[in-house]
């Protein structure tokens, strides 16, 4: 009789699981998706699959990569936009219980290019006011959808979501859901920017566990004056007009295919691409008698 | 004996071991449990004070949110109130608008029972000065004495010196040029009524004064929004208030009639982006109270300020190029930028023309 008793008082006592399954741990990323764009990352002028509007292509094809040398961008981070994808996020995503109740409070998520940690907050909290500062990693928090973590993600700041310039605004939001599998894990990021994407952009991750792993987090970098004759408030920019045509011509690929935009993402748009490299083809294929009738 | 002993060990232990469960007491100001205070103070790479509002007492709809240090921001009239509160009192970026200047004072009263002694006006927009008169004559002139000090029915002893031109309420600041706008010749009518003016000013680039144990540099950039803008630096809490030099609702206007200029404006933009020096990683840092909008630090300066930069590139290439302004707006020179920046009344359009006719105009040549 007493043992039962203890049993029911101890079940009431209990903190309900909810189905939470523990993604902490030291993380390690799969590279098998999307190799060039992690690293080296995106070349100049691709925007394939990306479903930017006009007002994003033209601000990526201004972006001029000396930009970087700026004392104050040197050291930037890589926004939460990105910093999941790379290169090399291996990560520490810890749990931050309750000191008290024992209750999971937080993620959080250390590691990422520049160290944009992340708090993912699961106690249910709302977000900031419209007037509170906007970080790299944003505000996070996060729920349970059975055994998948869904986490929302707002004030970002303006930043890229593609190491090309490809922008993203700070009114972007960002959903991404977490599915453990064992010793993987799968992430998947959805961000919806009213400003500069045509519909939502998604991207995948994979991470696999690493115990021997130990994400190192200080990292300060260091700013320096890389150009020493530049006036003060140099933005260099490229002007309007210019377009980057090293990678279609580099890929062979038609140039009306490297623009990106929301047509992009369906199969459908395979059959527009087919039609283009036929009609190069055919026009090259004439050009080339016509020379050849000319040098006769 | 074993028994008592037992629970003097067990309360001892309680009471030492009451910090690690109780937050402190600004933690717990901000309604933050032990756990948050323990994430947010090591999220030291991108802390964000203001994701957590002071609470305000019913009746005030407007939102207070810590910028850093003492310095908070009164966000959600027309335009921005930075408030930096200490031992000595109270220091006012910008007063807003008259219809909310009570609530206003009553948020200033939570954060702060002493007397609002300063108000800085930092450039000649209503929406930045009408709460003046009110929030002014809620607060007391520092400089004067006080009569109530001296018991029932003492006269002050008068001191050398001329008198304050406004005895009673908090002593108002502002750039010379921005009273002179606000005022007008002996017999003319002014273009806002006295009780709205500056009490005191200034003309040259900085002025400073330490006030509740902080150095405070009021600075005075030429020609950018208008000519008679002040931004004000809180050098230890770290925050420094703009007014409309940065707006982060829309493109930061400059109003040629109005002493303005595009060169003014980046300039001024610049001199931001020195002062401020983010904690590591362009994160957090200096914060920046802007005249409108949200909280920023450096990096979101930058931003502002390659913006700015770019589309006055942009312009200037055109202008060089000899090209019409038709021709230059037909490239749409702001299309990336209008998403987030164009307003009506202000739009991108409206901002190119500006850019473009300012140079046009002959540029003064160097000495």
């Amino acid at each position: 009789m007493r043992t039962a008793l203890q049993l029911v008082v101890v079940m009431l006592l209990a903190t309900p699981a909810f189905a939470q399954v523990d993604i902490s741990g030291e993380w390690s990323r799969e590279n098998h998706e999307d190799q060039p764009h992690r690293a080296p990352g995106a070349e100049l002028g691709d925007y394939t699959g990306m479903p930017i509007n006009a007002a994003a292509r033209r601000k990526a094809e201004s972006w001029d990569a000396s930009i970087l040398s700026q004392p104050e961008q040197q050291a930037k981070p890589h926004p939460g936009q990105y910093s999941m994808r790379g290169p090399a996020p291996n990560v520490r995503i810890s749990r931050i219980v309750d000191p008290v109740g024992g209750q999971l409070v937080a993620f959080t998520i250390a590691g990422t290019f520049g160290r944009s940690d992340r708090t993912i907050w699961m106690d249910g909290r709302p977000h900031p006011s419209e007037y509170a500062e906007h970080t790299f990693g944003g505000f996070s928090t996060g729920e349970w959808l059975g055994k998948t973590l869904k986490v929302t993600t707002t004030h970002l700041k303006t930043a890229f979501i593609n190491r090309n310039g490809v922008p993203s605004s700070y009114k972007a939001g960002m959903t991404e859901w977490y599915v453990r599998h064992g010793n993987r894990m799968s992430q998947m990021t959805w961000i919806s920017d009213p400003i500069y994407l045509e519909e939502p952009f998604v991207r995948s991750n994979n991470y696999q566990i690493n115990d021997e792993q130990h994400t190192g987090t200080a990292i300060p970098f260091e700013t320096v004056d890389e150009l020493g004759d530049k006036p003060r408030g140099w933005v260099p920019s490229w002007p309007i007009g210019t377009t980057h045509t090293e990678f279609a011509d580099r890929f062979k690929i038609p140039f009306e295919a490297t623009r990106g935009g929301k047509e992009t993402l369906y199969p459908e748009y395979m059959k527009k691409i087919q039609q283009w490299v036929r009609e190069e083809a055919e026009k090259s294929g004439k050009s080339e008698k016509a020379e050849k009738k000319e040098s006769r | 004996m074993r028994a008592r002993l037992l629970v003097a060990a067990l309360v001892a232990a309680a009471f030492a071991a009451g910090p690690l469960f109780t937050a402190s007491p600004k933690a717990q100001q901000r309604g933050l449990t032990r756990a948050e205070e323990t994430i947010v103070s090591r999220s030291s790479e991108q802390p964000q004070p203001s994701a957590y509002p002071v609470a305000m007492p019913p009746g005030v709809d407007l939102e207070v949110l810590p910028a850093l240090g003492n310095v908070y921001l009164i966000a959600g009239g027309k335009s921005n109130v930075a408030v930096q509160v200490g031992d000595e009192g109270v220091f006012v970026v910008d007063t807003a608008t008259a219809d909310i200047s009570e609530q206003v004072i009553k948020a200033i009263r939570v954060l702060s029972r002493g007397p609002i002694n300063y108000i800085v006006t930092t450039s000649f927009d209503p929406d930045h000065f009408g709460g003046n008169e009110r929030v002014s004559n809620a607060g007391e002139n520092p400089t004067v004495l006080r009569p109530r000090l001296a018991g029932p029915g003492a006269a002050v002893a008068p001191q050398g010196g001329a008198a304050p031109e406004r005895s009673q309420g908090a002593i108002v600041f502002s750039s010379e040029n921005t009273l002179n706008r606000m005022s007008a010749p002996t017999g003319e009518t002014s273009a806002v009524p006295f009780a709205l003016w500056p009490s005191n000013t200034f003309f040259t680039p900085r002025k400073a004064l330490s006030f509740n144990g902080e150095p405070i540099e009021m600075l005075h950039p030429a020609a950018a929004h208008t000519d008679g803008d002040v931004m004000v630096f809180f050098r230890r809490s770290d925050v420094i208030a703009t007014g409309d030099i940065i707006n982060t609702l829309g493109y930061p206007s400059f109003d040629a009639k109005r002493g303005g200029s595009i060169a003014g404006l980046l300039s001024a933009l610049n001199d931001v982006i020195e002062v401020t020096v983010p904690r590591f990683n362009q994160q957090a840092g200096t914060r920046v109270i802007p005249g409108h909008g949200r909280i920023l630090n450096e990096q979101d300066v930058v931003e502002y300020r390659d913006m700015m930069t770019i589309i006055h590139d942009r312009v200037k290439l055109a202008v060089d190029n000899g090209m019409t302004l038709a021709q230059l707006t037909a490239q749409q020179p702001t299309l990336d930028y209008d998403g987030l920046y164009s307003k009506p009344g202000w739009t991108g359009e409206i901002l190119v023309e500006a850019i473009y006719n300012d140079l046009k105009k002959p540029q003064p040549r160097a000495p």
